[in-house]
């Protein structure tokens, strides 16, 4: 089977994954590791794979796209003003895929993982999988850096992939049911350490209401009283429309590199910080979700049609009111009447968010293979599946393009447009994608990042030229 | 503190006489460990302000005690601690056999990701508000791409990372300048305004009302964000007196006053700090190792050589950035607009990689030509039991210093500590003569391979140090 491996065909879908690629005739450190060649069958099997994660990556600008070009105090504007266009996308938006895109690039992720260690050897004394998985992991970690820190967009999720699929590996040949369990563990530790928090603020709200009260009883306020008051009136004014500091957000946005990079330093930092302290659970939840789901087939299209329509309406028929839910009774509540929100509920509405955005997600993935079985639009799969396979590329890419488009050493667009229209943007993107990826892969084995990556993980140039020979047998969609 | 258990991991066939990297290694982290408690306790024991008092305050001998304590073991023993970790790392690697279908790296992965959760054990359980089990978890993780490289790259790797730890410094310190220069001019300006403002008074009499400009929103934050730097960094009393109190309440209250610096600690700092500092020594130790630096590779009067070179040096830099460190205490403000660089974050890095090599040379010297052998074979012990006695230095610190034990905390002058530090070194050197008499593995260490193998170990020195016994299945 070793020497065979002229043209092996292996699909490896860490996040960006799934390059489906040809190994080089040139016998390398990979030919050595991945030593059977993978039936059509298998390729077959990857495609869906690709096909989702493509979903998922366009998916996530919907999620990301007001990160680049709102300015996060407008929030309470469209939240709390008249039910205009604005009210009714953010609705949308909300309702339907907050967290679902990111929760299925994270399922796909944690499926990736277990694609990329599984059925290939250990070998004595050479580098085995357990290298290149670790140093693929931190190389993926520095790109997260360098499009948080040089492409300049603080929603980077690399960075958080990379560390949270180092704490995967031991689990690759984990039983479904215990990954669910696992899953459930995270989310569970997650709602727990939002508990607290939410308690947190529960006091904070307690205390600036006894001391309001003495206030009005013409009591003189204690110093902790006096506190405890403007604690609760700075959160109040937090969620609160503010048009200084939302000029100053513009004018430091709209400036050149480098206030724009001071400008998002403190929430790069602390993103990555005090996100990744606190938020890992909220990935490694959909992680390991992803990764039951492989084993039971779901990613790679071998339930039957039924089970699929079964996932779709379970998925839907609980996530979109759950999505409902979180959104009018969740965050627009939260935004119109903190303080009520706070004294009423000892559990925030937020606490559905998991829950929520699972069953979206596999509703939306259901529906994804749904079409592609019924084979309505084979072209539109073929474009996505290819989006799908250079994921890692069209990833930065939409950093590339919105950066440049709204900050201010770009196009400066940074809180010229409204709400919805930033779906116009998303759209441009969208199509732009759609339309390069395949082009691009008919002539090139992977997406140029996707190339870098592989290379620096190698340490080895890979080759880029998709040669005539290697077309007819790999399985790329031209 | 790796090593002790890989030593012991029961498959492991060469494992059964343990090499000479394994006996240098123990006995390496038995002295950093016990080392490690000269500065640990100080937290322990002490608020920061009060260890700061003896800085600012007249310079007696506690002050002295305080110094030279500095001196000797202040960076260069955690620093051995992180080199030493670094090297065990390599170490579980090359001597870990394999387990069911579980191959030494994948042992390893384990272990470290337990490792995370006994660090947030000791951290939030015992309440150790300076524990290096998380962060060496961590970074171990993010080392584990890195085995394979050369004691050449390991090195290059090392060097990199300490600079990036400097660059970094230097960078916050250029950060806090500037913020001091916006002060400046913001002051200047308040100056000017006032000026104008009692001319205009004058005016009145004379002239309709004048407008006097104000400072804008913009400056007036200029100004609070360096008076609040300066102001958190001088001495309250009575925030002296609330941090005393709330370490001798009751657990919950301990535990929420520690939370926040714990949490600070391993989200804010590792990322910013922690993590260039503990990779470049950690890949300081690989680079060791992988050159043979812990098999005796160097003769001893070479190795000699070295001890002097890398102690004078490393005494050299301590001594060379005393001033700025003091300053940056007594006058934050001098020290931020006088000097022009940080030198006591700048050389830390440099400083920590030539002491630790120091201190590892000059007790494998002491140790190879056979002088105190006893007391060796007794450190070495500690070291084989390191974890457990990593964690029994914080259950016991914590209990004795901490409101719900004993609650000396805050109580005692600096030298005091020592006595307590002394206690616990004699009580650690008999615990692991006697422990390991009977014992294969320390209590941890057992719970710790049991975990990781997904097995109940032996742990009696009777049973069979071939077999274990699946309990569990």
């Amino acid at each position: 089977m070793e020497s065979n491996s002229s043209s092996v065909n292996i699909s490896n879908g860490v996040s960006s994954g799934a390059e489906t690629m040809v190994l080089p005739e040139t016998p390398t450190i990979a030919s050595a590791v991945y030593d059977s060649p993978r039936p059509v069958a298998k390729a077959e099997r990857i495609q869906t794979v690709d096909l989702i994660r493509g979903l998922a990556l366009l998916g996530i600008l919907l999620m990301n796209i007001p990160g680049f070009g709102f300015p996060n105090t407008r929030y309470a504007l469209v939240l709390t003003g008249p039910h205009n266009a604005d009210y009714y996308a953010l609705g949308a938006i909300f309702t339907a895929f907050d967290g679902t895109m990111r929760g299925l690039f994270s399922m796909l992720f944690g499926a990736g993982m277990v694609l990329f260690t599984s059925n290939k050897h250990e070998l004595a004394g050479g580098p085995s999988v357990v290298d290149y998985y670790y140093r693929r992991l931190l190389w993926l970690v520095l790109f997260g850096v360098f499009n948080a820190y040089v492409l300049l967009w603080f929603g980077d999720i690399l960075y958080f992939y990379g560390l949270c699929g180092m704490l995967l590996y031991p689990f690759r040949r984990t039983k479904p049911g215990w990954l669910v369990v696992l899953a459930l563990l995270c989310v569970g530790i997650g709602l727990f350490k939002g508990q607290l928090g939410w308690d947190e603020t529960r006091q904070q709200r307690a205390d600036y209401l006894t001391a309001v009260s003495a206030e009005k009883a013409h009591k003189k306020l204690t110093p902790k009283q006096k506190e405890a008051k403007s604690t609760w009136e700075g959160i109040e004014k937090r969620i609160k429309h503010d048009p200084k500091r939302e000029a100053k957000v513009l004018k430091e946005m709209r400036g050149d590199y480098g206030t724009v990079f001071n400008h998002l330093l403190p929430d790069n930092s602390n993103g990555e910080s005090w996100g990744m302290y606190h938020g890992c659970w909220d990935m490694l939840a959909m992680m390991f979700l992803g990764m039951a789901l492989l084993s039971w087939g779901f990613f790679s299209n071998k339930l039957s049609t039924s089970t699929y329509a079964v996932t779709l309406l379970v998925g839907y028929g609980i996530g979109l009111p759950l999505g409902w839910l979180y959104f009018n009774d969740g965050i627009v509540a939260y935004y119109k009447h903190l303080g009520q929100i706070i004294d009423g509920y000892r559990t925030p509405m937020f606490a559905v968010y998991d829950f929520r955005r699972a069953f979206l997600a596999i509703g939306h993935a259901s529906l994804l293979l749904l079409i592609y079985r019924s084979g309505i639009v084979p072209w539109l799969m073929k474009a996505l599946t290819s989006v799908g396979q250079m994921a890692f590329t069209n990833y930065l890419m939409q950093s590339i393009i919105c950066t440049l488009f709204f900050y201010g050493y770009g196009f400066g667009y940074f809180g010229k447009l409204s709400y919805y229209q930033l779906y116009y943007v998303v759209a441009a993107v969208w199509v732009f994608q759609l339309i390069i990826s395949p082009v691009w892969l008919s002539y090139f084995r992977f997406g140029p990042f996707e190339w870098l990556w592989r290379s620096l993980t190698y340490w080895k140039r890979q080759p880029m030229l998709l040669s005539q020979k290697h077309q007819i047998e790999a399985p790329v969609p031209a | 503190m790796l090593n002790s258990l890989l030593t012991d991991l029961p498959y492991s066939p060469q494992s059964i006489t343990p090499d000479r990297n394994t006996l240098t290694i123990n006995v390496l982290l038995g002295v950093s460990i016990l080392g490690t408690l000269l500065l640990a306790v100080q937290v322990f024991g002490l608020t920061e302000a009060q260890i700061q008092q003896l800085i600012r305050g007249p310079h007696g001998g506690n002050y002295w005690l305080l110094t030279s304590i500095g001196a000797l073991a202040g960076h260069s023993m955690s620093a051995l601690l992180t080199l030493v970790a670094g090297a065990s790392l390599l170490l579980f690697l090359n001597r870990a056999g394999v387990v069911g279908n579980l191959a030494a790296p994948e042992l390893l992965i384990r272990a470290l990701m337990l490792l995370i959760g006994f660090g947030l054990f000791n951290a939030l359980g015992l309440l150790s508000t300076n524990d290096v089990l998380f962060s060496f978890a961590i970074v171990g993780i993010l080392l584990v791409a890195c085995r394979r490289l050369s004691a050449r790259a390991l090195l290059l790797g090392a060097i990199v990372m300490g600079l990036i730890f400097s660059g970094k410094s230097y960078w916050n310190f250029t950060d806090q300048k500037q913020k001091y220069d916006k002060y400046q001019t913001v002051v200047a300006l308040e100056k000017k305004y006032k000026i104008l403002e009692k001319k205009a008074q004058k005016d009145t009499k004379t002239k309709a009302k004048a407008k006097t400009p104000k400072l804008t929103d913009e400056q007036q934050e200029d100004k609070s964000a360096w008076e609040g730097m300066v102001k958190g960094r001088q001495y309250d009393k009575k925030q002296d007196e609330a941090v005393v109190k709330a370490m001798r309440s009751d657990y919950t209250v301990t535990w929420s006053h520690i939370l926040p610096n714990v949490q600070q600690q391993e989200a804010s700092y590792l990322y910013r700090l922690g993590v260039w500092d503990i990779a470049s020594l950690m890949l300081l130790g690989m680079a060791l190792f992988r050159w043979g630096f812990f098999a005796n590779r160097l003769s001893i009067s070479q190795q000699l050589g070295l001890a002097v070179v890398g102690l004078a040096l490393g005494e050299a830099i301590y001594w060379l950035s005393l001033p700025a460190y003091e300053l940056q205490i007594t006058n934050f403000t001098n020290y931020i607009s006088k000097s022009l660089l940080p030198l006591d974050r700048v050389l830390l890095p440099v400083e920590r990689m030539v002491s630790a090599v120091g201190w590892a040379s000059l007790v494998m010297v002491v140790y190879r030509i056979g002088l105190i052998a006893w007391f060796w074979r007794a450190v070495g012990l500690v070291g084989q039991l390191g974890f457990t006695n990593y964690l029994l230095q914080s259950l016991v610190c914590s209990w004795f210093f901490y409101g719900y034990g004993l609650g000396y905390f805050g109580q005692f002058r600096l030298y005091q500590l020592y006595f307590v530090v002394a206690e616990i070194w004699m009580l650690q050197l008999v615990f692991s003569i006697v422990w390991l008499r009977y014992f294969r593995l320390g209590p941890v260490e057992w719970l710790w391979l049991s975990l990781i193998t997904g097995q109940w170990q032996p742990i009696r020195l009777s049973a069979s140090a071939l077999t274990s016994t699946p309990v569990l299945s």
